[in-house]
């Protein structure tokens, strides 16, 4: 697996500079974003929400 | 017998001989003309940039595919078309050059009953000063340039481990590009594979666009429910963009690129400069370049498409202020208004207008997205545009009887933030309608309910999914027809 970039520092990342105010996810929203039974279960649910958006397209 | 013929075998146009042919079967003609001998899947053309997927990987030859279907397969250009015939020539035709090797050169006129233009884009580096892969920046938009630049990053990744830091550049190469989302994709599958290979360290990346916030992507952004909020695609994406540490560099027109620096015009009307060792920066779109003529031979050029090259078709192209923008704008049929016999589909089509809200430079250049006509949207109108013509063949009617107004219906999309099936990410993104409608939904001119943003591992493996279903379905294999478009 790679290695996580949140220890990267860029010259954006100051007080007031752009990167001071976005939210970054927190080590917990990483871990599940990666955890496969998790995310096994948001591949269904992901394939349910665009097979819904599909539908609706067709006339 | 009649006759159908279709300029172009990427999504649109491939996706409409396909149709086209299984419903007309023998008794009918449907001829393919494209340049290219293979159909590219080009939405896995990024992971081709970064050297995770090999060039053979995403792309298929069409003749096989279309001698098994039965489709004529003419490997060529259009170059012309003549939608009243000529003195000579009772029928409309089209004009074409062949560049398959054999015969190379060779001009011929191919007459149709239907024409479906599904020319795609033009690639216009040359509307940017040294801008594309025969200058100073690399592209991904089609596989053999995303060959070359996988290559080129190599050399870039072996320079980094002696020791070397090297500045990206990733982004938009004109203030009207549109594909933002493409640019995207390639600039978090770089941030990826650096980290993979040790060298995230020595690297400094960049994001350049012409979008006016970050997660426009041409469709004006994006709204959906998140963490208890109605959050923007711009709070998304810049979270996404802080969190793999990137600069980011909006509202840009990049006007000219040297060998490792690129200017550009912000929309404050200020010039700025940034240095780079490895660049991609998307082109703008245009048409083609097809001319058509009358059958004096006048040239009708200028009525028959946009002064972009994109063909005119049943949109209101009337010129109004943004505020007065309509989702009823949008073409439903992609009819030709001039020619009853002649659609557009995918991105050949002329749009009325854009989605993001255009904006202007003080220095009066224009610096927002054009929209985008992604894969989904483009083989839902070219189904449709079929299914109007096979109507007209097979039952007689004289109006278009299929609709597929980008206004009508949705589009799933799949960003990938990097490649790998344990450690992969992606954007699962879909939004409904494609262009907003503040008529239908008030607030944010989409239906909540149906458009949502989600990263992780299961977009990645959705993305590869599709990629493996989609050549498998553009092979024309068994239950190809139950693969939605």
């Amino acid at each position: 697996m790679a290695p996580p970039t949140t220890t990267i520092t860029t010259t954006n990342q100051s007080p007031y500079e752009q990167a001071y105010f976005p939210m970054v996810p927190t080590s917990t929203v990483l871990h599940w974003r990666q955890n496969v039974v998790w995310q096994a279960w948001r591949f269904l649910m992901i394939n349910w929400k665009m097979m819904r958006v599909v539908r609706r397209g067709h006339h | 017998m009649a006759r159908i013929v279709i300029l172009g075998a990427g999504v649109a146009g491939h996706t409409a001989a396909s149709f086209a042919k299984k419903w007309l079967g023998k008794e009918h003609e449907v001829i393919v003309v494209s340049p290219n001998s293979k159909y590219n899947w080009i939405p896995s053309n990024i992971w081709v940039g970064v050297g995770k997927m090999a060039p053979e990987k995403v792309v298929t030859p069409l003749r096989p595919i279309y001698d098994k279907a039965g489709v004529d397969f003419r490997q060529a250009k259009a170059t012309a078309l003549h939608p009243e015939g000529d003195a000579v020539e009772g029928r409309p035709y089209v004009d074409v050059e062949y560049t398959e090797r054999a015969r190379a050169g060779l001009k011929e006129r191919i007459p149709y009953d239907f024409l479906i233009n599904a020319t795609g884009p033009k690639l216009n580096f040359g509307a940017t000063e040294g801008l594309g892969p025969d200058k100073y920046t690399h592209s991904v938009c089609t596989y053999q340039h995303a060959k070359a630049t996988a290559d080129a990053l190599s050399e870039s990744i072996e320079r980094m481990r002696g020791g070397e830091r090297q500045t990206f550049l990733i982004g938009t190469g004109h203030g009207m590009c549109t594909c933002q989302g493409a640019a995207f994709e390639y600039l978090f599958n770089l941030e990826h594979v650096l980290r993979q290979e040790g060298v995230r360290d020595k690297a400094q990346l960049h994001w350049l666009s012409n979008e006016y916030e970050m997660g426009d992507f041409g469709v004006g952004g994006i709204h959906i429910r998140h963490g208890g909020y109605i959050s923007n695609s711009k709070m998304l994406t810049e979270s996404l963009m802080t969190e793999r540490g990137i600069v980011w560099h909006m509202r840009a027109h990049t006007k000219a690129v040297e060998p490792g620096l690129a200017h550009y015009e912000t929309l404050d009307g200020k010039e700025h400069e940034q240095r780079f060792d490895f660049s991609m920066l998307i082109p703008p779109f245009s048409g083609v370049g097809l001319n058509a003529y009358d059958h004096k031979g006048d040239d009708i050029t200028g009525r028959v498409f946009n002064p972009g090259g994109f063909m005119l078709v049943d949109g209101d192209y009337t010129q109004r202020p943004f505020e007065e923008w309509s989702a009823r704008d949008w073409p439903k049929t992609y009819q030709s208004p001039l020619y009853p016999n002649i659609y557009a589909a995918g991105i050949a089509f002329a749009p009325p207008h854009a989605m993001s809200k255009p904006m202007k430079s003080p220095n009066g250049t224009p610096i927002f997205p054009t929209p985008p006509r992604t894969g989904m949207p483009s083989a839902t109108i070219a189904k449709a545009v079929t299914a109007s013509i096979v109507d007209s063949i097979k039952h007689g009617t004289t109006e278009p009887s299929h609709t597929a107004s980008m206004a009508e219906m949705g589009a799933a999309c799949v960003a990938s933030a990097g490649c790998g099936p344990l450690c992969g990410t992606a954007a699962a993104m879909a939004i409904y309608p494609v262009v907003p409608d503040y008529e239908r939904y008030p607030r944010y001119g989409r239906d909540l309910d149906l458009s949502f943003a989600e990263i992780g591992l299961a977009a990645h493996w959705i993305k590869y999914v599709l990629h493996r279903m989609f050549l498998y379905k553009a092979r024309l294999k068994t239950g190809w027809r139950l693969i939605p478009e």
